[in-house]
């Protein structure tokens, strides 16, 4: 029962996110965290990055990681299956229909309205991440030290992470 | 991944030519989903039906799949190791880094207008204030979107 909710969860997720991991984010905090409370906010944040430090797409990391969580090894495949079915159900039903028509401009209008929407449920989830994590000077200098080096330095997402940790460690030993 | 999946397909293994690619990938982005296992999708499709797309999904998802497996359960038992606990602590903060960077990043693509502002600002607003659920918000925007920029008025001309 628990796993057919898992997997049901996690097919909800892949049928609306749009935009990549990051996409996901947002409805994962919404189904995981707020309705279902399988997972705290922190275990969130440790999936967020441990998924974003492995290779691999991070929307699968999070999905098995979060199952695995959530309802042991079983729990990290039904996770996995279902955020993977919507994609398989789209794509076999209609592959060449899509690939034929997706620059239709019914299809486009909607994508232009949706893709604006996306971005601020990922602000949004900065957002409510920041809430719970950005509660000393440390972690606020870390969080506007990450923002600045990747943007003028193109710093890659797993060595902020890395250099975060880091810093993390190095605070504990000397403070 | 893209420019790694398309050495394998396009120049390696020769599945899928040049142009088809692009479009593939445009498809990929679009769908909702993993970009990386739509991809995978539609390439097995393409060159081998329905086994073929199958296939490809699992070969996508199965690496990362066993990885975090591993990971997540030797996480769950070193996490309260205080080493473990002072980097994910350090790391905490990136992730909100990360999260904003993206918006930031992904928004500079997906905001094309003024219209594509006001609906990612109100879109914003209304998830902080009544911390609607996101679904509604994505179908709300594309409900939106069809109204903002559909031509209807205009059936004869090709819009590109």
């Amino acid at each position: 029962m628990l796993h057919w909710e898992i997997y049901w969860t996690f097919f909800k997720i892949g049928a609306f996110s749009f935009g990549g991991g990051y996409g996901m984010i947002p409805l994962i905090t919404q189904e995981l965290v707020y309705h279902h409370g399988w997972v705290t906010m922190e275990q969130l944040v440790d999936m967020i990055a441990v998924s974003q430090m492995t290779p691999g797409p991070i929307a699968i990391n999070i999905a098995t990681f979060a199952g695995y969580q959530t309802g042991g090894t079983m729990g990290s495949v039904v996770a996995t299956l279902g955020v993977v079915t919507p994609s398989a159900l789209i794509v076999i039903a209609g592959v060449a229909y899509f690939l034929k028509h997706h620059k239709h401009p019914l299809v486009q209008a909607v994508l232009k309205g949706i893709r604006p929407v996306v971005i601020a449920l990922i602000a949004y989830s900065g957002v409510t991440v920041a809430q719970r994590v950005l509660d000393d000077m440390l972690a606020t200098g870390i969080f506007v030290a990450a923002l600045l080096a990747s943007h003028y330095y193109k710093l890659h997402p797993i060595a902020a992470l890395g250099a975060g940790g880091f810093i993390g460690i190095l605070s504990y030993i000397l403070l | 991944m893209i420019p790694l999946i398309e050495r394998e397909v396009v120049t390696n293994k020769g599945w899928v030519e040049e142009d088809d690619f692009l479009d593939i990938i445009a498809v990929a982005q679009s769908a909702p989903g993993i970009i990386a296992i739509n991809s995978a999708l539609v390439i097995g499709y393409k060159v081998a039906g329905i086994p073929g797309a199958f296939m490809g999904a699992l070969g996508a998802a199965l690496p990362s799949f066993v990885i975090i497996l591993l990971i997540a359960r030797f996480f769950l038992v070193f996490r309260s190791l205080e080493a473990v606990e002072a980097f994910m602590a350090g790391a905490a903060p990136v992730v909100v880094a990360l999260l904003v960077y993206a918006s930031y990043s992904m928004g500079k693509k997906a905001v094309q207008d003024w219209k594509g502002l006001l609906l990612g600002l109100t879109a914003f607003v209304l998830a902080l204030l009544f911390k609607l659920n996101p679904i509604i918000l994505i179908v709300l925007g594309g409900l939106t979107g069809f109204i903002a920029y559909y031509p209807r008025k205009r059936e004869g001309e090709k819009q590109d």
